[in-house]
């Protein structure tokens, strides 16, 4: 009889247990979401604020009035059209010429096979592992050398490369099946064929994926832009900001102002960020070799 | 004629594989080329200039940029002055913010992985929300903690309602170690801390912590990275078969126990990983502090990379700035080395432990087991 | 030691799938049964339910005298053997071993004791600082065993731990596990999907299809008096033949030979049933007056000791999925059924070496007729 209470009480204990564990998860869940959430609601809000409301109800989840005044400013603000325009023509630019240089060498590290190939591959290596902060003085030296200072060309040239790019896309090409290239080499097609019109389109995952990761990166680049431009008229949407928020234009705390120009150069990322979430959090998980 | 034959053999034939040299390297042309251009040649033009006195005009390899040695590395690290001052106290504030950023970091994103890796419902979106603010930019951020930290702001307006007054965080140079220090009342009057110097910084500053002002930029640190790592840690999780947690658990191992003796150990490739770019990644911060505060209050917020940004573009000491750059990457590189050293697999196989059986063990169903 | 009951045993997952129906299962304190059927059929399932990494959701499972139904699994008492071993590939063997004495908190020179008897059991004295990297898969296999064997428990799982092995360690190290199985006398339960293994090692053995248990009996019982179709086709290598039969005034009509029938099935003149010859029930016919099954040989297997003769006879075939399913796995089942044409059986007869039987000799197989099996073709049971 003793066994049975023993058992029974240990079966609703136990049931307890679990349920509480999962519980638990989820409470942990729920607050690390709020926290991380919370800001961009926020700030969201506020962008819908008038500057003084801003400033004395930071907390407050309505804005008394409602009011787009920071998005007027904004736009009545010329600069902020050319900032975006700027960053589109740099961020397309370097997108989609990543994206073929990256592929042509990823493929050719891949598949061709030729002397120097392993030299090349460790080379590629090698600069992975220099810091890109440490980069930025002998960058601007190299531009201005060039000539191509203050230049859309020394904006989008140095960015055209990145060795993690040429990374993905040899291990994508790595993985897919040489017969089909072969099989288009005993047809008698070209090299720059097979690889145009046949390997190419297979590798349209990791393509897409290198394509998100490019924009992302470009679009969201500051470091490279103050050391390659110093005109205004040159400036992205990172540098502009950026100078908004140092306070060059104006003055006091404008916060919608601030925050409005924030959440919307983070609206194109985000968008595609939403779109492509599964391939963007995978990509990143195999991005590193251990 | 024997050898004329051979001769004519010997000649190098192109074969099947002939063109794919040629392609080979046209494809790898463009990348080689802007690797080359642009971070290889620009990397030997900044050591040139690290040991010049270039002032900025014209070009560094010209008539205006002469040899000095290591006249500039001599004035940041051993020369007493306003360059080693500051060098100093980048460093330290930099150090201090890896010290802090890089556990936390990691903790945090395991923590998470660890969270969102049980099979539960809406764990997408969990996770999504956890990596998104990794994906908004270093600007965007910066403004928004900017915004957040404010001192009649959000985060003070809540631990207002929590009964604490915050500080004024972006406006702080106190350390906190100094902060903590008070409350026990030491201070920085006289004493050894105060008369020995370091780089320009006397002792007792070094141990001053990392200002309130940085504690603002580490905790924008973990909130951006920890999404990113979160995802390198559950590819490991995912990466331990279920049935040997379902071995630990018939064992009779708690969560707890399961965690430290069979999670941890088995993601400790990928712990390195996460701990190493997060070395690479805190000791180069820039953006945010370019952004957010430029180095103040009072230089606490002053980082090795800002300062070879500002000595060089703002005040046209190139050599110096270059040279910062330089002593950096020693810094980046000596710290990945240790962290390898560290954590390197004791893969040979150690003596052989002599299991002598004390005594016998009458009651064990074992002993009356033939081999 | 303890006895473990299965109390109309139901597992239901999410979308309604039911890999465990109305199970109802009693092993003896020390028996070692075996559980056994083709994929999905819910054997793991089941064993797994005993060790507590499934949920149940009807019914209990008793260990001992304790429901378990909600007892976390370390608190069961039970130790398993997982198919691909689950070792902890980060600890040494003795660590593996000694992790849960670890985890109870077992003194270090008790515990020490204890690993050095597990490994003299397992024969991995010499190994004992070594990782799973560096072991073989047979030594792996041990290492598994090793780390059940020395928690004593009450309860020893198998799940399919011989399937990773190749043949001849297999054959090897079924021995060495009824062996210590015997000697440490632990109520153990082993899945597979190998019926030879289960018959060879098996106090008692359950058969098991989607999720219904068929019979669990001794196996020379399964073997001789299947309670279905299924457990027929299953048991037994070659299978059973299984042929259709109409019963008749004076038997059961099969091709052109006429069996008698057992006393139950005289009343159902015209009823059609399964007939079941064991291969070792047909002979080659040497006069005598036994009921017989002519044809033509198709293949002849000369297995060292003795043949198997392919004979296509003039019979139909039962082709009911249980059969087929028996024969092979769930998948082959359908495309079988579409091979096989519905006039011409071919059965199996299993002749001593000496028999000369070549391909396309038209021979009369005798049958034994005190070991045939009828079952009922509506309900796939047997009639006796």
């Amino acid at each position: 009889m003793s066994a049975q209470v023993h058992t029974m009480r240990s079966d609703a204990s136990a049931t307890r247990r679990r349920l509480f564990g999962s519980a638990m998860t989820y409470s942990f869940l729920v607050a690390v979401a709020v926290v991380y959430i919370f800001p961009f609601v926020i700030s969201i809000i506020t962008s819908f604020k008038t500057e003084p409301d801003a400033t004395a109800n930071p907390l407050s989840v309505t804005p008394h009035p409602v009011t787009t005044t920071a998005f007027h400013q904004l736009s009545a603000d010329n600069d902020f059209f050319t900032w975006v325009k700027n960053s589109i023509i740099v961020t397309l630019s370097v997108t989609f010429l990543r994206v073929f240089l990256d592929s042509l060498a990823g493929y050719a590290l891949a598949r061709l096979r030729f002397r120097g190939r392993g030299a090349a591959f460790a080379t590629i290596v090698a600069v992975m592992a220099v810091p890109g902060v440490v980069l930025l003085i002998p960058k601007f030296l190299i531009i201005r050398q060039f000539g191509m200072y203050d230049t859309y060309y020394g904006m989008i040239v140095p960015l055209l490369v990145d060795a993690a790019g040429v990374f993905i896309m040899k291990n994508f090409f790595e993985s897919i099946p040489v017969s089909v290239e072969e099989s288009a080499r005993i047809d008698g097609a070209s090299l720059f064929r097979i690889y145009w019109s046949i390997v190419l389109p297979m590798a349209r995952p990791a393509l897409v994926t290198l394509f998100i990761l490019s924009f992302q990166g470009s679009w969201n680049e500051l470091a490279h832009f103050i050391i390659s431009a110093q005109s205004t008229s040159l400036n992205t949407l990172t540098k502009g900001v950026a100078q908004l928020a140092s306070g060059q234009l104006g003055s006091g705390n404008r916060y919608p102002l601030k925050l409005a120009a924030s959440m919307l150069m983070t609206i194109p990322v985000a968008v595609l960020f939403f779109i492509f979430q599964r391939r963007i959090m995978n990509a990143s998980e195999g991005a590193v070799k251990e | 004629m024997a050898t004329h034959v051979a001769g004519l053999l010997r000649r190098r034939e192109p074969g099947i594989r002939g063109h794919e040299a040629a392609a080979g390297w046209l494809f790898l042309l463009p990348v080689i080329v802007i690797l080359g251009l642009f971070l290889l040649l620009p990397i030997a033009m900044a050591a040139w200039v690290s040991f010049s006195d270039w002032n900025g005009n014209g070009s560094p390899l010209g008539a205006h940029a002469h040899w000095v040695g290591l006249a500039n590395y001599r004035d940041l690290l051993t020369t007493p002055g306003l360059d080693q001052n500051n060098f100093g106290e980048a460093i330290r504030n930099n150090f201090y913010y890896v010290l802090l950023v890089v556990p936390i970091q990691t903790a945090v994103s395991l923590f998470l992985a660890v969270l969102v890796n049980r099979r539960l419902k809406f764990v997408g979106f969990f996770r999504t929300a956890f990596y998104f603010p990794s994906v908004t930019s270093s600007v965007a951020i910066t403004i928004l903690f900017l915004f957040l930290f404010s001192p009649s702001g959000v985060i003070n307006k809540l631990l207002s309602y929590l009964g604490a007054t915050g500080p004024s965080w972006m406006y702080d140079p106190d350390g906190i170690f100094h902060l903590v220090a008070q409350q026990f009342g030491a201070n920085a009057s006289g004493g050894h801390l105060a008369n020995h110097v370091f780089l320009g910084v006397t002792y007792w500053d070094w141990l001053a912590g990392p200002s309130v002002a940085m504690c603002v930029f580490i905790i924008m640190a973990v909130f951006t990275t920890s999404g990113t790592f979160m995802l390198l840690f559950l590819a490991g999780l995912q990466g331990i078969d279920e049935s040997v947690n379902e071995a630990a658990a018939l064992d009779g191992a708690s969560e707890w126990n399961k965690f430290r003796h069979i999670t941890v150990p088995m993601i400790r490739p990928t712990l390195f990983t996460v701990v190493t770019l997060g070395l690479i990644g805190t000791w180069q911060i820039f953006d945010q502090i370019y952004v957010g505060s430029k180095g103040s209050p009072l230089n606490t917020t002053l980082t090795p990379a800002y300062l070879s940004f500002d000595t060089s573009f703002n005040q046209n000491n190139w050599g110096a700035g270059a040279a910062i750059a330089f002593i950096l990457f020693g810094i980046i590189v000596f710290f990945t080395l240790v962290t390898r050293l560290l954590t390197r697999n004791p893969d040979k196989v150690p003596r052989r432990r002599r299991f002598e059986p004390t005594g016998p063990i009458a009651d064990s169903k074992l002993s009356k087991v033939e081999a | 030691m303890a006895a473990i009951t299965f109390d109309d045993v139901t597992k239901t997952y999410g979308d309604g799938y039911r890999a465990v129906s109305d199970l109802n299962l009693d092993v003896k304190d020390g028996e070692f049964v075996v559980l056994v059927g083709p994929s999905g059929c819910g054997k793991t399932t089941a064993l797994r339910m005993i060790a507590g990494l499934e949920e149940i959701t009807g019914g209990q499972i008793r260990i001992g005298d304790r429901v378990v139904n909600n007892l976390p699994p370390g608190d069961r008492d039970v130790a398993m053997v997982f198919q691909n071993y689950a070792l902890y590939p980060h600890m040494t063997v003795a660590e593996n071993i000694g992790f849960a004495l670890r985890m109870r908190k077992v003194p270090k020179a008790e515990a020490r004791q204890r690993i050095q008897e597990t490994a003299r059991v397992i024969g991995l004295t010499d190994h004992l600082d070594r990782k799973p990297r560096q072991l073989s898969g047979g030594q792996r296999q041990r290492v598994a065993m090793g780390r059940a064997i020395v928690r004593e428990p009450q309860v020893f799982l198998m799940d399919e731990p011989l399937s990773n092995l190749d043949a001849k360690l297999r054959v090897q190290m079924r021995a060495e596990i009824a062996r210590i199985q015997r000697q440490l006398s632990v109520t153990t339960v082993y899945v597979t999907h190998d019926q030879v293994e289960a018959m060879t090692m098996g106090d008692r053995v359950a058969v098991m299809r989607k999720g219904v248990l068929q019979q669990f009996d001794a196996p020379q019982l399964l073997y001789e008096q299947p309670a279905n179709l299924f457990v027929a086709s299953f048991i037994g290598s070659p299978a059973m033949n299984m042929l259709e039969g109409t019963i008749e005034a004076d038997g059961c009509r099969v091709g052109s030979a006429v069996l008698p029938i057992p006393s139950a099935l005289t009343a159902f003149g015209g009823k059609h049933v399964a007939v079941g010859i064991r291969p070792e029930a047909l002979s080659l016919a040497a006069g005598g007056d036994r009921p017989r099954l002519s044809g033509r040989v198709q293949t002849v297997e000369a297995l060292g000791p003795e043949q198997l003769a392919h004979v296509e006879v003039e019979a139909r075939p039962v082709l009911a999925t249980e059969v087929l399913e028996g024969l092979v796995d769930a998948d082959d089942a359908h495309e079988l059924a579409e091979l096989v044409d519905e006039n011409r059986a071919t059965v199996v007869a299993r002749l001593e070496a000496s028999a000369t039987v070549r391909p396309d000799d038209q021979v009369e197989l005798a049958v034994d007729v005190r070991r045939l099996q009828f079952f009922d073709l509506d309900t796939g049971l047997a009639c006796r």
